[in-house]
């Protein structure tokens, strides 16, 4: 008894525990590992620099807030603009200087305080059945919420930060009143309680359970790549919404440098790295992004849904809008 | 050797709480070198509390316990029990269940294994369990438990070994024999113990002098046969054999007088003053009965308890029992007149 | 001069129940900022639907744990029927498997376009159509409380049984000859015996139900955990989080102060020492009884694990990946570190207890049983912030004597995650520890140290073989529940680092199971082993 217990600490404390070295950069990241692994790879290859990573869906700008100064994160990862600014806001961000963020990255896609940078756009759109909704081309968000919708409509949980995002912009155009009001007809179209992924509303559609959903433009790439889900979106056609007005709300993926950066130049090469033509490529043909860099071209399949007209209201005065997105939805008890 | 008897342990004005309540109040005893002592008392009157104080397995609230000269415990410092020497002995028996008994033994002895396995096998012979050595304790009767425990017990060679109602759960018809057996090794030995129990056969058959405990007191020390006889509580009259309750009243240092028996005499002077009421205890062998159509008393019922009859009888609405000796032929129904036998009175205030 | 004193004991135990409630107090200060504008907005709208989710989340699940777990706990402890023996463990299997992973599972399995409804309708030649015929929807509270009771139930279980078992059968016999029937003596007598083991059972699974996230947010259920979350990541109000995980504490507490009171002097305790003869089942009760338990087990255990191994080999090209066996490894290996710790120190608090007769030796496995109740994210951050704060004070001081500061040698590091599964967890292993102590004849303690042992040798040589199966266990259900942690897991691991339970997770948000299949199973498998491993020590002799 004794015996098994001592060599179970010998075990124990004999157990390699992964060292973080000089020669890393250290990365919290919000989006997944199916993306980032990938590219990160690459950038290890070309660099020799280690990578270092923390995939988390929440949490993340608590832990470097209260990590503060001795925090280990060089780069912080988001999949949306709300958790770029929020970080950025709560003064964990530094201003990054160089040329080649500013050459790579378009001047609405950065901060003016070079705080954060955009990697990718997005659009959020509308799928509809292929079946059951004739014309279709012409739906804008508005449309999800009229009466030719009634229990018809899929959508994941309100306060998805995609949905957030959505539903600030539309606060911005229209006000929270108006906002509200549209809320709440939405609700009643909905075919089921807010629940599953983007995807998992595709699916929805593919079995009848609606005709129209929203979701993120990639996905629809993704579904097509992957074989379970290829009937998914084959049921759907894509729909860039509000062609005819402002046009489609898009969002951005990003990074930020944190304040505390312990390796600033590894940092800064993967950021560089990063907006490169080489990653840019990557964020394209991996998960079907629209690329920021502007030599870089979407892939083939992102290229065949055609251009569109993104909204032109600019994401930071969207994200003034997020705390009265998240209590109109409390309000209408759009999740419940 | 001194002229004094040598005494093995002292326990001095020994309080102990449990929160609130008194557990024991200012209690102190002496154990004689080689002495056995009973502590005789009803359940809740703190026997087992002062057998834990002694082992130190109780902080204590007043008092000092010695062994000789040492104090051993006092209200500041209380040797720990595994420094003391003293062992102990469990209604439970408290063998370790997953020990054979040759473990169970050496567990206590400090001395290197094949040494303290050879002692533990003359303690084996010494409580008549040679070749048990490698059975467990659940493979054991609750007397040849309660032996290994003794042979545990005096393995550290305690000067002084501690019984918490060692017998009551040992079967009836072994209890004498194994009651027999550990006192003479404790007389062989010279070992002093003190010994807990509520029945008073046990107390008689096993130990040479006892202390009756009433509520965390001791209130009466001395052989069984002057407690029995000049019992100094109620309680501890009760506790010495059973009996029959009168109200008296004092005719004078001799004489009382019951509504129910007439005149009573003491062989001995009683002390209560004279036209005092008093609560007059009489056992059941200190009463005759004789057929006697002219008697006040009716036998009412009649049980047979193995060495004489145990009669119920009824005089002026009260309940008296009686010893009969079986000879005597007495059926219930009859009319008996009831004579008390000579005794001296045992006298308690009030009515 | 030596004493017997176990202040050594008590202090240890003090300070090192300390350490184990600071994140809660990290909690409680974090919970005193103000945020009134965010209450009166979450009273004002979503707050009530959230606290009768709740309710009824918890009360279903307990409802579901009770119905599943009391009558096996009856029938394996008082009744002799064919495979009891068998299914006296088997039906502790379905605390291995995961509640998110049998979520996705009958998701997959029973909605619209599963298996099951596709068949019910080629059978029926029924319209493909949604809504034209009936089936139940589980993606509900009462799917998310069906789910939860499915893999809880395994902890009033094995409670219960043990319960029965020391109960024995003469009890319930006089009962019966007293002319009540079965069902009457079984709800008048064995019932009501069992309560204090009942109620420390559905604790445990209440505790869990009340915490859960990733089941009930996959169920699309909101309930407090929502708000929790809503509150801290929406509105960006930590302190309205950890108030109303303060609030969930307090309730639960308050419950329990409630059920004590109601309890009052009743003593429940009870040692038959009376062997019993086990109620012989005539055929068709035994086989209703093998039906019953079968039943449990197929639908917790065995279809779940089907399913998975159906989706390993379907995919498993994708699924198989070496990084699995070094994720396997660090999980293993953290969840047995914290196991042990855990168990150590719940040895530690109980023979406090058992020296010390003062009410404060109580305290420690007392406190430090709170933490179970708190919502697992909720927790981490606790363990964060406390953390961080130790740190950065150590690197100050440091920094101010002249040093190289260290940084961030413990928060950053595995040691966080063990801490918080140890904290997280302390609470089951205090439960088992206790009650294997209680089996222990206090005279064996006297009889040792009357004998010149002192109580660490006393511990080591008598109450640690005694309790080797409650040892045993203690270890083997904190490792379970170590493998299958997933909130603390995703925010305080370190980098590259991955358990079991994140890898599954990171598939099943996104909707693909199926392709971590094969680490699902890995971590039912690390399950699995200990619970078979658990019964053969049961079945040795003593």
């Amino acid at each position: 008894m004794k015996n098994s217990l001592l060599s179970l600490f010998v075990v124990i404390f004999l157990f390699p525990i992964a060292n973080v070295s000089a020669q890393d950069v250290n990365i919290y990241s919000y989006r997944q590992p199916f993306l980032i692994d990938p590219i990160t790879a690459k950038f290890t290859e070309e660099t020799g620099i280690n990578v270092n990573i923390i995939y988390a869906k929440k949490g993340i700008a608590e832990r470097l807030k209260r990590e503060g100064k001795y925090s280990p994160a060089d780069i912080v990862l988001t999949s949306d603009f709300n958790r770029l600014i929020e970080i950025t806001e709560k003064g964990l961000t530094q201003a990054v200087e160089s040329e080649i963020l500013i050459q790579n990255i378009p001047s609405q896609y950065r901060d003016d305080k070079s705080h954060w940078f955009a990697l990718t756009t997005r659009a959020r759109v509308i799928y509809a059945s292929k079946d059951r909704i004739k014309n279709a081309e012409a739906l804008d968000y508005e449309d999800l919420a009229s009466e030719r919708f009634k229990g018809k409509v899929c959508v994941r949980s309100g306060k998805h930060p995609y949905n957030i995002s959505l539903i600030a912009s539309m606060i911005a155009h229209y006000g929270e009143a108006e906002t509200k009001a549209w809320l709440l007809k939405l609700k009643e179209n909905l075919a089921r309680k807010p629940q599953g992924n983007d995807r998992g509303q595709v699916k929805a559609i593919k079995e009848g359970i609606c005709d129209v959903s929203l979701g993120n433009s990639y996905y629809y790439g993704k579904m097509l790549m992957d074989d379970a889900q290829k009937p998914w979106a084959d049921a759907v056609s894509i729909i860039f919404p509000n062609q005819k007005n402002r046009g489609a709300h898009i969002n951005i993926s990003g990074i930020a440098m944190t304040k505390y950066a312990p390796n600033k130049e590894n940092a800064l090469a993967l950021m560089a790295f990063l907006s490169s033509e080489k990653a840019q490529g990557l964020y394209a043909s991996l998960n079907m992004e629209y690329p920021v860099n502007p030599i870089v071209e979407p892939s083939e399949t992102v290229k065949s849904w055609g251009e569109f007209k993104a909204d032109s209201l600019p994401l930071t005065t969207v994200v003034q809008y997020q705390a009265a997105a998240y209590k109109l939805l409390d309000e209408v008890k759009f999740d419940l | 050797m001194n002229e004094f008897p040598e005494i093995a342990l002292s326990v001095d004005e020994l309080s102990v709480f449990y929160g609130d309540n008194k557990v024991l109040e200012q209690l102190s005893l002496k154990v004689l070198a080689n002495e056995i002592l009973c502590l005789l008392g009803q359940s809740g009157s703190g026997k087992t509390t002062v057998l834990k104080a002694v082992a130190g397995l109780l902080p204590l609230q007043y008092g000092t316990i010695s062994i000789g000269e040492e104090i051993i415990s006092s209200v500041d410092t209380v040797l720990a029990a595994d420094k003391r020497g003293i062992g102990i002995i469990f209604q439970d028996y408290a063998l370790f269940p997953h020990m054979t008994v040759l473990e169970n033994i050496c567990y206590g002895i400090k001395e290197p294994k094949q040494q303290a396995e050879l002692s533990a096998k003359s303690l084996l012979e010494l409580v008549k369990m040679a070749g048990y050595d490698g059975s467990y304790p659940h493979e054991l009767s609750g007397g040849q438990q309660q032996r290994i425990a003794i042979a545990r017990a005096l393995a550290i060679e305690p000067k002084i070994l501690l019984l918490d109602e060692p017998f009551s759960n040992v079967d009836h018809n072994l209890r004498q024999q194994l009651m027999a057996d550990i006192r003479q090794i404790l007389k062989a030995r010279n070992v002093a113990a003190i010994f807990v129990t509520h029945n008073k056969a046990e107390a008689f058959a096993f130990a040479d002098k006892l202390a009756f405990m009433e509520g965390g007191k001791i209130v009466q020390t001395g052989t069984a046969e002057f407690l029995y006889l000049h019992p100094c509580s109620a309680a501890l009259a009760e506790s010495m054999g059973q009996g029959n309750w009168l109200d008296v009243q004092v005719l004078d240092q001799r004489r009382i007088m019951s509504n129910i028996l007439g005149e009573i005499l003491s062989t001995k002077q009683h002390g209560f003053e004279k036209g005092q009421k008093c609560r007059q205890f009489i056992r059941f062998n200190q009463l005759a009965i004789s057929g006697d159509d002219t008697g006040s008393a009716k036998v009412i019922d009649s049980v047979f308890n193995g060495e004489n009859y145990l009669c119920t009888l009824t005089i002026n609405k009260t309940i008296l029992v009686v010893n009969l000796a079986l000879a005597q032929k007495i059926s219930v129904g009859d009319t008996v007149s009831v004579t008390v036998l000579p005794h001296a009175a045992i006298l308690f205030d009030g009515q | 001069m030596q004493t017997t004193n176990p202040r050594a004991w008590l202090s240890l135990s003090w300070i090192v129940s300390l350490f184990l409630v600071v994140p809660i107090i990290a909690l409680l200060l974090q919970s005193f900022g103000s945020d009134t504008d965010l209450f009166v907005h979450l009273w004002n709208t979503v707050l009530t639907d959230y606290v009768i989710n709740t309710v009824q989340l918890v009360f279903l699940v307990l409802l579901f744990s009770t119905i599943f777990a009391l009558p096996s706990a009856w029938l394996i402890a008082m009744c002799d029927f064919k495979w009891r023996q068998q299914f006296q463990w088997l039906l502790m299997l379905p605390l291995a498997m995961p509640a998110y992973v049998i979520a996705y599972i009958y998701t997959d399995l029973l909605d619209f376009s599963g298996p099951v409804q596709r068949s019910l309708r080629s059978v029926f030649q029924a319209n493909t159509a949604m809504g034209e015929y009936w089936f139940f929807e589980i993606r509900n509270v009462y799917g998310a409380a069906l789910m939860l009771a499915l893999v809880l139930y395994p902890y009033l279980y094995l409670i219960a049984r043990t319960s029965f078992l020391e109960q024995g059968a003469s009890l319930f016999q006089v009962s019966r000859t007293l002319g009540l029937s079965p069902w009457q003596s079984f709800k008048k007598v064995s019932l009501p015996l069992c309560r204090p083991a009942i109620v420390v059972g559905l604790i445990f699974i209440g505790a869990e139900a009340l915490g859960d996230f990733a089941t009930v947010h996959y169920f699309a259920v909101n309930t407090l955990t929502t708000a929790v979350y809503d509150s801290w990541l929406g509105h960006g109000s930590l302190s309205a989080a950890a108030k109303i995980s303060m609030f969930m504490l307090l309730s639960v507490v308050g419950l329990l102060a409630i059920e004590r009171w109601q309890r009052g002097r009743q003593r429940f305790y009870q040692k038959s020492t009376a062997k019993m003869t086990k109620f012989k089942l005539n055929k068709r009760q035994s086989l209703a009884a093998v039906a019953w338990c079968l039943m449990l087990i197929m639908a917790g255990f065995i279809v779940p694990v089907m399913i998975l191994v159906d989706y390993a080999i379907n995919y498993f090209a994708v699924g198989w990946q070496d990084v699995l066996w070094q994720v396997l490894l660090q999980s293993v290996w953290l969840a047995l570190v914290a196991a042990v710790i855990t168990t150590i120190i719940a040895v530690l608090f109980v023979y406090t207890t058992r020296l010390s007769a003062r009410p404060s030796a109580h305290v420690p496995l007392k406190i430090s049983m709170m933490s179970y109740i708190i919502p697992s994210t909720v927790l981490a951050i606790g363990v964060l912030i406390s953390m961080t704060l130790f740190e950065t004070s150590v690197n100050e001081w440091l920094v101010s004597l002249g040093y190289q500061p260290p940084g961030l040698f413990l928060s950053g590091t595995i040691f966080a995650l063990i801490f918080a599964f140890v904290v997280r967890f302390q609470a089951v292993a205090n439960g088992v520890i206790e009650s294997s102590f209680l089996n222990i004849s206090p005279s064996l303690d006297m009889a040792s140290k009357t004998l010149g042992k002192s109580n660490v040798q006393t511990l080591f040589s008598i109450h640690m073989p005694l309790m080797k199966k409650g040892l045993f266990t203690a270890v083997l259900l904190v490792f379970i529940e170590c493998m299958k942690e997933l909130p603390a897991a995703l925010l305080l691991r370190p980098f590259n680092f991955d358990t079991l339970a994140t890898y599954v997770y990171q598939f099943v948000s996104d909707e693909h199971l199926e392709h971590a299949a094969v680490a699902a199973i890995l971590i039912v498998l690390a399950g699995l082993i200990p619970v078979i491993r658990l019964t053969q020590t049961g079945k040795s002799p003593q």
